[in-house]
């Protein structure tokens, strides 16, 4: 059963429920210890019993870095999902969504433009749950995944850049219709 | 030189020519280059630039260039005023000095220059975050002290100060007479700035944002009175329900946790109706602070109150609030809303009796309105097991017989669902007290306590079989009726939930209950013996025909490594383990779960050399790449952030990294699993750098995360990890233990290089004796101090205890040995008492291992079963062989240095070592000879055959009446069970792809305890 709240190192030796599943990443300590010292109000989690984390998001808000100012790419003060997990047995519940939320509540806070993320092309689920949330793919980056998650004979995977305009961006000047046809180089994202 | 720590770049100022020599390590060119810019620029900068050079050359003076200059600054009280060139230094004497000597070498110079320019404000913060990733607590307060006077305007350097006072105040680095002070100092300047805020002074230094509030009560909490910080955590201003209305969950949450820990249950009271009785401006509730948590805890206060039907009608009118907003919450909140209500419905209850009302209480009626709303979550279960265990069995019964029935419906999904909780429900029943009642039989052996089982009435010892074969059989018939229908299979293809795997769990969960695989005390040798093993080995068998249809699920993954490391398969359990791909941060707290003992069960994994890899190799970088810094660098992201919590917690987290039971494990692992092959081990242990300061007081952290492991059972009963590990989990004594263990090998293993030859050969002789005696003096005692704590039993498996127990005996032994002399007769007493313990140590040992016999007709199972202990039976052998070879080493030195003979240990003590000698030998030739045959064993042929027999009994392969009772093939319902089974890994074809991985496995194992050292 589900308390949300605030990460704390100490979660780290218990996300085994989120992370033995093969579509989370696990990361080196010092990239949750980066999130955690930074943006700490942006890594949230649901606990489950036993003290068990069934789901998490780790978040941030910044822009791109300065010299890219002038690049096409460049992207201004917004948000980022950086992970998002639901442990297999929790989901379905919400807890996704209302992780999510959370964090699209702090990029308000921050006044961000957007929210953005990166999520496999071959990964229906969440797909389909951010388009459910209201994002919608801004760009596809080419090759972004070494690796592909579900076909073991290809050696990358493209990934969708999906984004929700923030209550800053009145004009919906950040995100775009036919995303899915836009194509960008893993070199152009930050 | 210097080769872990960053290289500083070089001033801009700096001419290409030394920039360039400096950036390719062209280290003499850059120092000549150096020096000759220092004389005709006078840039003292330039010649700090030439020591650092120079300390990268190969003569040991150059190299401690820069190390002499630090130490002549110290000595001279000069102040070195540019930071740069005290970078310079550091990097180049990082590699000389240790990280605890920073604070009294770089940490001060730092701080003179600090004090020396206390406005050059990137200088000063520079300095202050090199003194925090150092660790350098001591100079870094009194940089921030400096930095939060010198810039007053600046409010935030006003919390580093605090913080990293009170940081200094709980450190060991502080002088104990200084504690108090520093923390005093940190609350009162807090406690000014909370008092500040409570006037609505909304000037600097005051308290502002949520970390600041945060890292007020931290302080408070762990300096100030109990009585005033919950005090403070009332304020209307800074207090917890305040912080909460102002959007912030944490401090609530922390706020809530002191009450609850206060027994303040008013106020928990009065918080939790606050926060869930809370609405948004439109009138909707406001779920901020709805966890399933709060509620419990509502509900528990609510109890706990004078009138606690007031209190509970209160709750019950909170509750309502949501029941009517339900079709608009998440599921997740309206299952945190069912379950509450199912928690007030026990609570009100608990107070009746509840077999008054039969089966068909209202507690019943409860869980059935929440089985119907959540049926079909995968956490159902786990919501209701804590209810269920509180069922009268009239209601559980009702439960179980009626209630869940009555979920079915015409839709094979919702039914299939609807059955498996069901099975899970009479499971969790079966196994624990609920369904037994004391009866008058008395057993066979007039011994054992005997109840009846509640459903069936059959008189048993422990659970029912009879009951957990019936769900067997049900769990396994449901499964092949699943496996016919595509329609359902389709029906849950898009889901999380998967019905085989949960029927497989339900049906391997009752196998091994039926094998009698349990918690015990005292432990057996090795935990399948006395097991029944058909049972355990179709729990086996079922759980890997499902892994390898199934290849992405983790808890039977876990399981499955857990179940073949228990009959030896360690090369398979190992191919089990790969694809989890537990790397990174994870491993900390899951390696364990296949690495721990590793070495006593594989040797055979730890083979080096082409085209094997070091298999701990993943953990040794993880450690060694996090633990690099003494404080991580984002130590000093956090603090810039303004984020004081996580300054701390981080901190915390990798104290208890450092000094992680798991990163023992990896070290104490590796080193026997080649010494178990080589002999030898390849570094003294205390030269380990992440063992070198831990000390039998070092407090080592367990981290281990079994939180994957399925979980049907009764929360009265032992955990399934605790019974299918082979031996009791990662433990600070354990960890010492072995620590301790190490250091006595490497003293007598340890043998001076041929050439070397000290000139005052008989003093040095002497020196090394004392220190050999004075080490495994402490050695002894430090051993004897963890075995003889109570609860150490149960950390260690009995081979480990005698194991221990046996080290701890030969350290006594060396420590009083090595001083004796010929004409010192006064052995008798305390030597031929130890001798006599270690003896009868081993002997018990031997008791164990002979209870496996080459004869039993399932011999290999046993042996395969016991290898932990073979294991540490021959590590107790191959230390008594060589502590004796060390000590006739040392006599044999002794007497070539003294031909009068007269310091030589006395005959006697020869004499009384040879009994031990000769008993380690028999032991040596006893493994040696169960190696030899578990190896003709396997070289047999018929093994399909025999595995199947072994598993299904007659069910799979004719056997005589005499075979079937030397395996023990039980009676009841074994038959059907075991056809079922049978059928459902896919017959006799099903049963050799598995019994192949076996046979292969056990082969592997004794391919490499073939390679094992038994000399
Ligand atoms: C993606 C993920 C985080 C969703 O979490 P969740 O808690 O299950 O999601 P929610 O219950 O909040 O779902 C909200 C809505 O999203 C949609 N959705 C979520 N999972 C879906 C699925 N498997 N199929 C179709 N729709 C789905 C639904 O519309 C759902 O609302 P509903 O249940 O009322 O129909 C989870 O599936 C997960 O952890 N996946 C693995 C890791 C991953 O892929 N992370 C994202 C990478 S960037």
């Amino acid at each position: 059963m589900a308390n949300f709240r605030r990460f704390q190192p100490n979660d780290l030796n218990k996300i085994s429920k989120c992370n033995l599943d093969p579509l989370t990443e696990t990361y080196d300590l010092s990239f949750y210890l980066q999130y955690y010292a930074k943006w700490p109000t942006m890594f949230q989690v649901a606990e489950g019993q036993d003290g068990n984390i069934i789901g998490y998001i780790m978040g941030k808000v910044e822009s791109s870095p300065d010299v890219y100012q002038f690049s096409e790419h460049y992207l201004p003060w917004h948000a980022h999902i950086t992970v998002l997990t639901v442990a297999p047995e929790a989901r379905r519940s919400g807890i996704g969504k209302i992780l999510t939320e959370q964090l699209e509540a702090a990029a308000d806070a921050h006044d961000a433009w957007f929210i953005d993320l990166f999520v496999r092309k071959s990964n229906h689920k969440a797909i389909t749950f951010y388009k459910k949330l209201g994002y919608s793919v801004f760009r596809v980056v080419k090759d972004y995944y070494g690796g592909h998650a579900s076909d073991p004979t290809a050696t990358s995977e493209d990934a969708y850049d999906m984004r929700k305009p923030m209550r800053r961006d009145k004009e919906k000047k950040h995100v775009r219709e036919d995303g899915e046809t836009f194509e960008v180089d893993p070199a152009d994202v930050w | 030189m210097s080769s872990s720590y960053p290289r500083p770049t070089l001033k801009s100022s700096v001419d290409l020519q030394l920039r360039n020599a400096f950036h390719d390590g062209n280290w003499q060119q850059a120092a000549r280059l150096a020096d000759k810019r220092a004389r005709t620029l006078k840039d003292p900068y330039y010649q700090a630039i030439a020591v650092a050079a120079e300390s990268q050359l190969d003569t040991p003076q150059e190299k401690c260039a820069a190390l002499v200059t630090i130490q002549n600054c110290l000595k001279n009280g000069s102040v070195v005023k540019d930071g740069e060139i005290l970078d310079l230094y550091e990097w180049a004497s990082h590699d000389l000095l240790d990280e605890s000597q920073y604070s009294d070498t770089h940490g001060q110079l730092r701080l003179r220059l600090v004090k020396a320019a206390p406005r050059d404000k990137p200088a000063v913060l520079h300095s202050l975050r090199l003194c925090l990733l150092h660790w350098d607590l001591v100079n870094a307060q009194q940089i921030a002290t400096m930095l939060d006077k010198t810039f007053v305007a600046d409010r935030h350097f006003l919390f580093w100060n605090t913080l990293v006072t009170f940081m200094l105040s709980t450190s060991p680095q502080c002088p104990p007479e200084k504690q108090k002070l520093y923390s005093l100092l940190a609350l009162k300047q807090l406690e000014r700035a909370a008092d500040l805020t409570e006037k609505g002074d909304k000037s600097g230094r005051a308290i502002r944002s949520e970390e600041e509030q945060l890292l007020f009560f931290r302080v408070l909490a762990s300096q100030g009175s109990k009585a005033v910080l919950l005090q403070q955590l009332k304020s209307p201003v800074l207090g917890g329900i305040a912080s909460f209305e102002r959007g912030r969950k944490q401090l609530f949450l922390e706020a809530l946790d002191a009450f609850d820990a206060a027994k303040d249950h008013d106020s928990v009271f009065e918080m939790c109706h606050r926060v869930l009785g809370d609405t948004q401006n439109d009138g909707t509730l406001n779920l901020l602070g709805s966890d399933w948590l709060v509620w419990k805890r509502f509900i528990a206060a609510a109890a706990a109150q004078t009138d606690s039907d007031g209190a509970f009608a209160q709750v019950h009118t909170v509750l309502e609030s949501y029941v009517s907003e339900r079709d608009t919450l998440r599921p997740v909140y309206s299952r945190i809303v069912s379950l509450a209500i199912l928690e007030l419905t026990f609570r009100i209850s608990s107070t009746l009796d509840p077999s008054s009302c039969g089966g068909e209480s209202i507690r019943v009626a409860q869980i059935h309105s929440f089985l119907e709303q959540n049926y079909d979550k995968l956490a159902c279960f786990d919501d209701l097991k804590p209810y269920i265990e509180q069922l009268s069995f009239a209601e559980a019964n009702h439960l179980i017989t009626k209630t869940v029935p009555a979920l079915e419906r015409n839709d094979p999904k919702r039914s299939l669902l609807v059955n498996i909780l069901g099975l899970k429900f009479r499971h969790l029943v079966s196994t624990s007290l609920q369904a037994v009642s004391p009866t008058e039989c008395i057993g066979d052996d007039g011994f054992q306590p005997l109840v009846a089982c509640k459903w069936c009435g059959s008189v048993v010892t422990m659970s029912c079989n009879s009951c957990l074969e019936q769900i067997v059989i049900e769990a396994v018939e449901k499964q092949l009726q699943y496996e016919k229908e595509s329609e359902t299979i389709a029906n849950f293809e898009k889901e999380d939930v998967d019905p085989a795997e949960e029927l497989t769990v339900v049906a391997a969960m009752s196998l091994l209950k039926l094998s009698g695989l349990r918690h015990r005390e005292p432990q057996p040798a090795s935990p399948l013996l006395g097991i029944d093993m058909h049972y355990f080995l179709q729990a086996v068998a079922i759980l890997d025909n499902h892994l390898s249809k199934n290849p992405d699920r983790a808890p039977i993954r876990i399981l499955l490594i857990h179940l073949y490391v228990l009959i030896g398969c360690a090369s398979y359990a190992y191919q089990i383990w790969l694809p989890l791909d537990v790397k990174r941060t994870i491993q900390d707290s899951l390696a364990p779960l296949f690495f721990d003992r590793i070495a006593s069960f594989a040797p055979g994994l730890f083979r080096t050399g082409p085209g094997f890899k070091r298999i701990v190799e993943p953990m040794r970088s993880y450690y060694r790449s996090c633990l690099k810094l003494r404080a991580p660098s984002v130590l000093w992201d956090a603090l810039e952030a303004g984020s004081y919590t996580s300054v701390f917690d981080i901190s915390e987290y990798m104290n208890k990294l450092r000094h992680s039971c798991t990163l023992v494990m990896s070290i104490i692992e590796e080193r026997k699993g080649i010494r178990a092959l080589l002999g030898k081990s390849e570094s003294e242990i205390k030269q380990v750098s992440f063992i070198a300061s831990v000390t039998p007081e070092t407090n080592l952290a367990v981290a281990t995360d079994y939180g994957s492991m399925p979980c049907l059972e009764s929360s009265n009963t032992t955990p399934l990890s605790e019974i299918v590990r082979l031996g009791p989990g990662l433990s600070n004594t354990r960890s010492h233990l072995e620590i301790l263990t190490e250091e006595f090998l490497d003293i007598i293993n340890h043998s001076h290089p041929k050439e070397y030859k000290p000139s005052r050969a008989l003093e040095t002789l002497n020196g090394d004796k004392l220190y050999v005696m004075e080490a495994t003096d402490r050695l002894h005692e430090s051993m004897t101090s963890f075995l003889q704590q109570g609860s150490t039993p149960s950390l260690l498996t009995p081979a480990e205890e005698s194991h221990f127990t046996t080290i701890s005996l030969l350290a006594a032994l060396v420590s009083f040995a090595v001083p004796l002399k010929k004409e010192n007769h006064t052995l008798e007493g305390e030597l031929h008492m130890l001798l006599e313990t270690l003896v009868s140590t081993l002997d018990i040992t031997t008791e164990d291992f002979g209870s496996v016999s080459a004869d039993a007709p399932n011999f290999a199972f046993l042996a395969f079963g016991s290898i932990h202990s073979m294991s540490l039976f021959l590590s107790s052998a191959l230390a008594i062989k060589n502590t004796l070879a060390f000590l006739d080493r040392l006599n044999e030195k002794q007497l070539a240095l003294d031909k009068t003979g007269k310091t030589a240990f006395p005959k006697t003590l020869l004499k009384e070592l040879e009994p031990l000698g000769d008993t380690a030998e028999n032991v040596l030739k006893d493994v040696r000879s169960r190696i030899k045959a578990m190896k003709s064993n396997l070289d047999e042929m018929g093994w399909m055959d025999r595995l199947a027999g072994w598993t299904f009994g007659s069910v799979a392969v004719d056997l005589e009446d005499s075979e079937i009772e030397a395996l023990g093939q039980k009676g009841g319902n074994f038959q059907e069970v075991s056809e079922k089974v049978y059928d459902l890994i896919g017959g006799m074809t099903g049963c050799e792809t598995w019994g192949v991985k076996i046979l292969e496995s056990w082969r592997e194992g004794i391919k490499g305890w073939e390679l094992v050292k038994t000399e």
